[in-house]
């Protein structure tokens, strides 16, 4: 579990999870001192409130998709890289969806919202890669993927002429 | 494989930049002005809600929401417990039965039910709610009943008593037919829809006589029950439409222009923002035969950014009434000065105000729509005088100055003097919207309450005069007479109260109750009589008002330690048998007469009463004979 790109999902996943209770703790205090700012701007309170909720969501994500990509990804290029579409995603989503609540209008959010599908982007291409690592490219037995491995990948036709 | 995902890239870039091009060519389209802006379709509050749900929750906790609603057990206030109420000769019942809501109607010979009429519609519900019917062979004609729910004393009223009319009425005085009258500012988007229009205009061309209560066939349409969104904002249909493109919403944040699909009050000049406003809180009539025709077929014309004026006269004092009705119809709604004395005449008031004509003011300077107290549509601050000092405030600090009152006083808050309580409405004394300089001498002479003598209870005009040119300066100058003809020197809320025309009658009874007036307590006292006087007033109102004010001082005196038995008048029915009316207001006149009045201070000059307190009824009675002689009756409704 020494490989950079896992440690920086995990890295993120936990640092995250605590920056999103905080977030959570913060939004409680507004609805308890009915803070104006948050309490009366519906759109405000909806966006603040998604924040929180995708923020802890994805970082949680981000700690299993760090497990994951250990388990299931050989090569480093793809894993450093999916790692990394999952950081910048886990990131995006919640920051779009709270300055979106900062400087929005009465019917809209700011224009930071587009961070929100941006961020989508890069989970579901972090995650798709996931996906089809798990079906496709899963490490022998025993064998532990390293940040630089140079095995090739072994895919299921290779493993069934090595079988033969 | 590079080459077949190039192709895909390709293809997909080219796809998002058609889509990009036409969604912006659609963009840039939909921020110009529609091309029929009298022709939008209304969309309703829902619609409205799904964008601007803050707006929304709101506007729904006003009582515009719920000026017309459909009767529930939700809507409907009023008590229907069967209790028989007996006024102008006829007996009426409300009742709940299977879970609807009716009126009986007894026969006066039998005390059998004679007819049963169901309650279709409420409107009001903040003040006092009245209730709409339909009959029979009424078809889609919805007729307002009788009897009226009070909010504030929790009792029934026959509208007879609500309204500023003297006791000799018709039972059926104010009924009235919902359709063409009570529909336009209480809905959304209403439209009369007079089906048999142009056969009543013919028949009334041939001079045959015709009854358009009975006789005109409806089948209205609301765009919305109550006073929703679009009645201040425009019919938003289409603004709705266009602003599911995200790209055009964008585009109007960024560029902070007005959205040309939609109208916001507050970005709109003065004049059409008033107008706004005014289309309601001003009584007005269509401006010419074709707009009336359209109002009373199509509906309204006058539309949220247009100017009121293009579209309706507003009724002012001069205002020519047609021919063969009241030629006083309209005057009668104004003081001798044009001052508005009736609700709903705001707009007037604010049009004669120099804050508006020579300012910036509007309604919304001071109200709102969307935050504050719903009861009047003030924001806290803005009951007080952060109002006025939004725009003078080279008198914040100074006020005490200026006005000569003490700076906790109501005599220092500007609305006491500048917006006095002149205007009778909704059963109460409400304030003038027209904001001006109070002129205590000019008052008395042109017949009209004024802001000093309704506070100073205990003085005189001149002596209000004489102070204004004290202070103030040499314009303000003493009456000679007052405009009814009763001596100056009496006592102004006492002449106003006896000798006054109906409405003014009205204000001094009510006046005289007031708790944040100069005098209170004791310093009040010499008023008994008097109210005890004008609760045989003929107008039902007066004696209301006059009753509300004897209980006010009667509290007064109780906590000085002084009191006489009043506990008669909890029974006391400002509409009820004249006879039982007659007696306990004797009833209490000879416990007020029984009672010591050696800790009372001396009536003050001009009271009419001498040193034991006892009225001069010669010269009272002369007063109202005054009142009588001078003015004229009015009855008047909403």
């Amino acid at each position: 579990m020494t490989d950079p790109d896992i440690r920086a999902c995990l890295r993120y996943g936990w640092t995250a999870i605590a920056a999103f209770l905080l977030l959570g703790l913060g939004l409680e205090s507004l609805h308890l001192v009915k803070a104006p700012l948050y309490f009366e701007v519906r759109i405000r309170r909806e966006l603040w409130t998604l924040a929180h909720a995708h923020g802890g969501l994805l970082a949680l994500m981000t700690v299993v998709f760090g497990h994951s990509a250990a388990q299931l990804m050989r090569t480093g290029a793809g894993r450093r890289r999916a790692s990394l579409a999952m950081r910048i995603g886990a990131l995006l989503v919640p920051l779009g969806f709270l300055l979106g609540g900062i400087g929005n209008t009465e019917t809209d959010p700011s224009l930071a919202i587009v961070m929100v599908p941006l961020g989508a982007v890069f989970v579901l291409h972090a995650v798709v890669t996931l996906g089809i690592a798990a079906w496709k490219d899963s490490p022998i037995a025993g064998e532990v993927p390293t940040p630089d491995s140079a095995a090739p990948p072994v895919s299921r036709k290779g493993r069934k002429h090595r079988r033969k | 494989m590079r080459f077949t995902t190039g192709i895909i890239i390709v293809l997909a870039a080219a796809a998002l930049a058609v889509a990009g091009v036409l969604l912006a060519k659609g963009t840039f389209a939909s921020l110009t002005a529609p091309e029929h802006p009298d022709r939008m379709g209304w969309a309703t509050s829902d619609t409205c809600a799904s964008c601007h749900r803050d707006r929304h929750a709101s506007w729904h906790r006003t009582f515009h929401r719920t000026m017309t609603q459909p009767a529930s057990d939700q809507s409907v206030l009023g008590i229907f417990d069967g209790r028989e109420l007996t006024y102008w000769g006829r007996t009426a019942r409300p009742v709940k039965r299977d879970g609807k809501f009716w009126f009986d109607y007894l026969d006066p010979a039998t005390g059998k039910t004679q007819v049963s009429l169901p309650v279709l519609r409420t409107v009001g519900s903040h003040r006092y709610q009245q209730y709409l019917t339909q009959t029979p062979a009424g078809g889609d004609t919805y007729y307002r009943l009788h009897l009226l729910w009070h909010m504030e004393t929790e009792r029934w009223v026959h509208i007879n008593g609500a309204f500023l009319s003297p006791d000799e009425q018709d039972y059926d005085a104010h009924i009235a037919v919902w359709n063409h009258n009570c529909i336009f500012c209480h809905n959304t988007g209403p439209v009369p829809n007079i089906v048999n229009y142009e056969e009543l205009g013919q028949r009334e061309q041939r001079g045959e006589p015709i009854n358009s209560a009975l006789e005109a066939k409806y089948a209205s349409s609301l765009a919305e029950m109550g006073i929703a969104c679009e009645a201040c904002h425009g019919p938003g249909e289409e603004h709705a439409r266009r602003n599911r493109n995200p790209l055009r919403r964008y585009a109007l944040h960024l560029s902070g222009k007005p959205d040309p699909t939609i109208i916001n009050p507050a970005r709109l000049d003065t004049a059409r923002s008033v107008d706004v406003c005014g289309q309601c809180h001003g009584q007005r009539t269509p401006k010419t035969p074709v707009h009336q025709e359209h109002w009373i077929t199509r509906g309204l014309t006058f539309r949220a950014g247009d100017m009121l004026t293009d579209h309706v006269t507003p009724l002012h004092r001069d205002l020519e009434v047609p021919k063969g009705i009241n030629p006083e119809l309209f005057s009668l709604r104004f003081w001798p000065d044009g001052t508005p004395r009736l609700t709903a005449y705001e707009y007037q008031g604010l049009k004669q105000s120099k804050c508006h004509t020579s300012g910036e003011l509007t309604c919304i300077s001071c109200h709102t729509m969307h935050d504050g107290d719903v009861d009047g549509m003030l924001p806290p601050e803005h009951r007080g005088n952060a109002a006025c000092l939004q725009c003078h405030e080279e008198l914040a600090g100074e006020v005490s100055a200026h006005s000569h009152h003490e700076s906790e006083s109501a005599g220092s808050q500007c609305m006491s003097c500048h917006m006095p309580k002149v205007v009778f409405g909704l059963m109460d004394v409400k304030r003038s919207h027209r904001i001006e300089i109070p002129d205590p001498g000019a008052n008395a002479l042109n017949g009209r309450p004024n802001a000093c003598t309704s506070c100073h209870l205990d003085k005189t005009p001149v002596w209000a005069a004489e102070r204004s040119r004290e202070w103030w300066g040499e314009q303000f100058a003493a009456p000679a007479q007052r405009f009814d003809g009763a001596p100056v020197n009496i006592v102004d809320s006492i002449a106003s109260l006896h000798a006054g025309d109906p409405l003014q009658r009205a204000i001094a009874a009510r006046m005289s109750g007031r708790g944040d007036a100069s005098i209170s307590g004791a310093g009040r006292a010499f008023l008994v009589p008097h109210l005890l006087l004008a609760m045989t007033d003929n107008y039902p109102s007066t004696r209301r008002l006059s009753l509300h004010s004897l209980r006010s001082i009667a509290a007064g005196l109780r906590h000085d330690d002084l009191s006489f038995d009043t506990t008669v008048l909890d029974s006391f029915d400002f509409i009820g048998d004249a006879q039982t009316r007659a007696s306990q207001v004797a009833q209490v006149k000879a416990n007020w007469e029984a009672m010591n009045k050696s800790q009372l201070p001396p009536p003050p000059a001009g009271a009419l009463l001498d040193s034991n307190y006892q009225l001069e009824e010669t010269a009272a009675l002369r007063l109202i004979e005054i009142g009588h002689e001078a003015s004229k009756q009015i009855d008047i409704g909403e």
